[in-house]
Parts: C-alpha cells; structure tokens; sequence
C-alpha cells in the first residue's frame, strides 16, 4: 500500500490539472469538485471489481479478455458440444418471435434444446475443439499452425441454429424431425453429428429409422445366449492360437541351424 | 435485394457443397411479410444426387430467372434479379 501512495498522489495532482478546470469556470468551486471526486471515486470503484473479478476467475490466456462475450460463447460453445451426443445443425431463415417460441416448446417437448449460434464463433470452437481450452491463445496458434478444418465447418454458412440431444437416441431425433417438418423453409436441417459421426441429411433420416441402443444391446445378449458363445469364443480365440502356432513352428526352425553350426 | 415483386422462388443446393453459402444467404433474405404471397419450394440435395444446384425466382408478370449458387454469391443474385424487379417498379409508378 505504501508503494501505491506516491502514484495516488501523482493521480491527484494530475486531477487538479484536469480540462474540467478549463471547462466550468472557478474549478474551486465546490460543486465541480465534488462532480469530479464522485467520478474519480466510480472510477476507482470500477477498477477495484475488475480486480475482483479477475483474482475469482482462473487465470487463462485468452485472445480475448476473460470476461468477455466472446469468450463466455466459446466456453458455453465447448458445454453444449460436449455435454451432448447429438448436436444437429440447422437453417433458420427470418423466425418470428412468436415462431420462436413455439418452436422451442415444441423441441423441448421431443427432449431437445435449441439455440441459434453465433457461426464465425461457433466455427471458431470445432477447429479449437481438440485443445483443452479452445478459447486460448495456444489453441489459436494450433489452429493456424495445423490449418486444422472441421468436417461440420460447411454447415455454418449462413443463419445456423443448434438442436442438442442429451443422449443416443433416434426416437428424440425422429420427434424433432417431426417439429421441423411444420416449419418448411423457416427451419430445416442441414446435418450434425451423432455420437462421433458427422452426418448428412440421409444418414440423419436411416439414424431416425433405428432401434434405441439399450433394445439393440437386449438384441445382441439375445443372440449370444441363444448361440451359447461356443462359435464366437471360437472365433476370438482363432487369432491368438494359429499365431502362437506360427511362432512356435518359427522358433523350432530358428533353433535348428544354430545346433547343426555348434556341432 | 428487391424481393417485393417476387411470387415462386424454387432453391436447390447441398448443404456440404460450395453452392450452399449463396444459396443459404439468398432464402434468409426473404422476409417474412412476403410469406403469404412468396411461395418457396427449396431442396437439399445430397453428394449422390443428380439434380443441379439451382436458384430460380418467378416474377409478378411471370418472368423466371435463374442461377447457378456454385458460381454465383449473393451480390450476383441481387444485381440479377434487381434488374428485373426496377423494371416492374418503373411500371408500377407509370401506372399510377
């Protein structure tokens, strides 16, 4: 604290320098000094809550600042890409607010969330997706270093919006699908990823189409029980057994030569 | 971009292709008060079909133009179909 005392006191004097005094005619007067105090006073306030919130924050390398809008989208953007199996891109043209609104009940209804992106942004996180913090000056340079490109990175061109789905299940795609159909040209699905599959239209619509993964894995414990697994041990262990042959043989004729020279 | 005189407008493209971006930008031009009068037939065309990327816009006095979105951006578009849409302007105030 004592350090900062001269520097406090070179603010002042530099205060009392101010173009306010040009301004409002006999600074002195009390009122003009206490408008300048009382900003001063905001100023110094400003600056300590900056201060604060920088110290709560974690300290990161940013290319922009912490705090700021596009950083929070990057890091909201990174949540909802990783918190969810299956994120649709969609194409969104001139949407009421009233459209809006009902849209989002009707896909909150299917067990989706929707949200309309920011894509340069957006497109920004899926090539910084790979680095622990896609926000980062680090992943930044990797990204211009590596020119790394996203297959998903075509789909933003233009007005997008995201549909997120918690978990793998094509019933929830097949109702949202369902939602969209409604809305013919205002919204309408251009493609997105399921699971680790970035997907086209078509494949989207064959996903739609499929069982639910805990009746496909019932299907499958179905079929190994009622073959009893004798054919599929079998099969697993056929690799592992004729290589084990394959070295012994090798070896025996490794050992061969080597008795003949001794001899 | 004069939309006012605009009655079909017909979009094809490939979301993954090069055509998307001025195709994409040209249907979020329309604005929604064209709704009732501006009937819009768009489809998505995946990398197997054989169908051409097209943007095709029918005119008040049934005139069509249209354009290849692979070659074209939006700029091209607009110039395109505002050339047409002065025109039946012009007659508009003549007519008065």
């Amino acid at each position: 604290m004592s350090l900062l005392l001269p520097s406090l006191l070179r603010l002042s004097v530099r205060a009392s320098r101010s173009p306010l005094s040009k301004i409002v005619p006999g600074a002195t007067s009390i009122a003009a000094f206490s408008t300048y105090n009382s900003i001063r006073q905001a100023q110094s306030n400003f600056v300590d809550s900056v201060s604060v919130v920088d110290d709560l924050l974690p300290s990161r390398n940013t290319v922009k600042p912490v705090a700021s809008r596009k950083t929070y989208l990057i890091d909201i953007y990174k949540y909802f890409y990783e918190q969810n199996d299956i994120v649709l891109i969609a194409h969104h043209n001139n949407m009421l607010a009233s459209d809006n609104e009902k849209v989002r009940k009707q896909l909150q209804a299917a067990g989706a969330d929707f949200r309309k992106v920011k894509t340069s942004l957006f497109k920004h996180y899926l090539r910084a997706s790979s680095h622990p913090d896609p926000a980062s000056k680090a992943a930044n340079r990797q990204v211009k270093r590596k020119r790394i490109r996203h297959p998903l990175e075509p789909l933003l061109r233009g007005p997008s919006s995201l549909i997120l789905i918690k978990d793998v299940d094509p019933k929830k795609v097949k109702d949202v699908l369902n939602v969209l159909k409604q809305q013919k040209e205002k919204l309408f699905l251009v493609g997105g990823r399921v699971g680790n599959d970035m997907m086209d239209l078509t494949k989207i619509n064959e996903f739609k189409e499929l069982q639910t993964l805990p009746e496909l894995q019932a299907q499958l414990a179905g079929i190994l029980t009622m073959l009893s697994g004798a054919g599929l041990v079998q099969t697993l262990q056929s690799t592992s057994s004729v290589l084990y042959l394959n070295l012994d043989a090798h070896k025996e004729e490794m050992e061969k030569p080597t008795g003949e020279e001794t001899k | 971009m004069i939309t006012k005189y605009f009655t079909k407008v017909v979009v094809k493209f490939n979301p993954f292709g090069p055509e998307a971006k001025s195709a994409r930008i040209f249907l979020s031009q329309i604005p929604p008060s064209l709704r009732g009068i501006c009937a819009i037939d768009f489809e998505l065309l995946n990398s197997q079909s054989t169908k051409k990327p097209i943007v095709q816009v029918t005119f008040k006095d049934k005139t069509t133009m249209e354009g290849d979105p692979v070659n074209m951006n939006i700029a091209d578009f607009a110039n395109m179909f505002d050339r047409h849409s002065k025109k039946l302007a012009f007659q508009d105030e003549i007519s008065k």
